[in-house]
């Protein structure tokens, strides 16, 4: 009976070299994903997102202006929501296209497009 | 602990890079996979997008993103069946080896390990199965002694019962008798039962003692 528990604690043993090796190998892993690659990720996701919303709020700015230089209302009203299915809808927009991070457009105090997630409005 | 420190790292040459030879072809293929998907799939968005803009930026990147973790599945999935395929090679042959270990163990000398084309460790199977030739050899000269055994001592018995127990007589079945324990002693004389024993420390003892019987 102990002969055959020290046989099962020698193989535990040999396994669990390997097991080591696999445990150490999965946390290295595990950590450099946590602390480099994730962070190193969401950094690269951002800044992308970015440059799309400011793109976005561009083409949404100039839209705007072709709005107003074409129509006797202004289409601004400051502090609400761009109205972009009428950018649409009178052909001022080729597309709606919303903030990646899922912001909103809308007007600030001066009546330049903001986004609500990216704030920035230049 | 220092006694069983590795000194050798290429102990098994053949069997070791060929190992090394899959680890590092499966990584490089991997990496090749992976890093062509990134470089098709960015490059081909960018170039089959006609109006192309900064803000479809993160369109290209979320599908690249997508694209990566499916491929990334499908390569996790085809790693796994391979190395499943591979494993096998070196954990078929061990199972054999510690089935057929056992069954010798328990008394069976007639299993030999039969392993598949293909299949690694041919050597150990080679050297496993001399093991249990030999052993079964070893056995078999054993039985056949002591047959011998049983037959000088029947003779024996025959011969006090038919009272014609002469100095003569007794002295031809002591001699039967001691050639008999003698090829007993030389079959079991070659087994190293003793660390630091050899065997020509064991053949001198077999002779010494026999030499006492005598």
């Amino acid at each position: 009976m102990s002969e055959n528990l020290l046989c099962s604690d020698n193989r535990s043993m040999r396994q669990g070299n390997i097991a080591l090796y696999a445990i150490v190998f999965l946390m290295v892993g595990i950590v450099l994903s946590i602390f480099i690659f994730f962070p190193q990720f969401l950094n690269m996701q951002s800044g992308i997102y970015g440059i799309s919303c400011r793109e976005i709020r561009q083409k949404i700015q100039v839209a705007i202006e072709d709005h107003d230089a074409n129509n006797t209302r202004s289409i601004v009203e400051r502090g609400k929501r761009v109205d972009l299915d009428t950018l649409k809808e009178k052909g001022f927009l080729n597309e709606i296209r919303l903030c990646p991070e899922k912001g909103e457009y809308k007007f600030d105090e001066r009546g330049r497009v903001i986004c609500t997630f990216h704030k920035s409005g230049e | 602990m220092n006694k069983h420190r590795r000194r050798t790292y290429l102990i098994k040459t053949g069997l070791q890079l060929r190992y090394m030879g899959i680890i590092i072809s499966t990584m490089l293929l991997v990496a090749f996979g992976v890093g062509w998907i990134i470089y098709h799939t960015s490059w081909s968005r960018i170039a089959n997008t006609p109006d192309l803009t900064l803000d479809k930026l993160s369109d290209i990147f979320d599908s690249v993103n997508t694209i990566l973790m499916r491929w990334i599945i499908v390569f996790i999935l085809a790693i796994a069946i391979l190395s499943i395929f591979v494993s096998h090679k070196i954990a078929g042959p061990v199972y054999r080896l510690e089935e057929t270990a056992k069954f010798i163990a328990s008394g069976d000398l007639t299993q030999q390990i039969q392993l598949r084309h293909g299949d690694e460790l041919q050597d150990l199977q080679e050297a496993f199965n001399l093991m249990s030739d030999s052993l079964r050899k070893m056995v078999a000269k054993d039985r056949e002694v002591i047959d011998k055994l049983v037959m000088t001592g029947s003779r024996l018995r025959e011969k006090i019962d038919q009272k014609k127990l002469s100095p003569e007589s007794i002295e031809e079945v002591t001699r039967e008798l001691h050639v008999v324990i003698e090829e007993l002693r030389l079959v079991t004389s070659g087994f190293k039962i003793e660390e630091g024993q050899n065997e020509e420390t064991g053949d001198d003892d077999a002779e010494k003692d026999g030499q006492d019987t005598a």
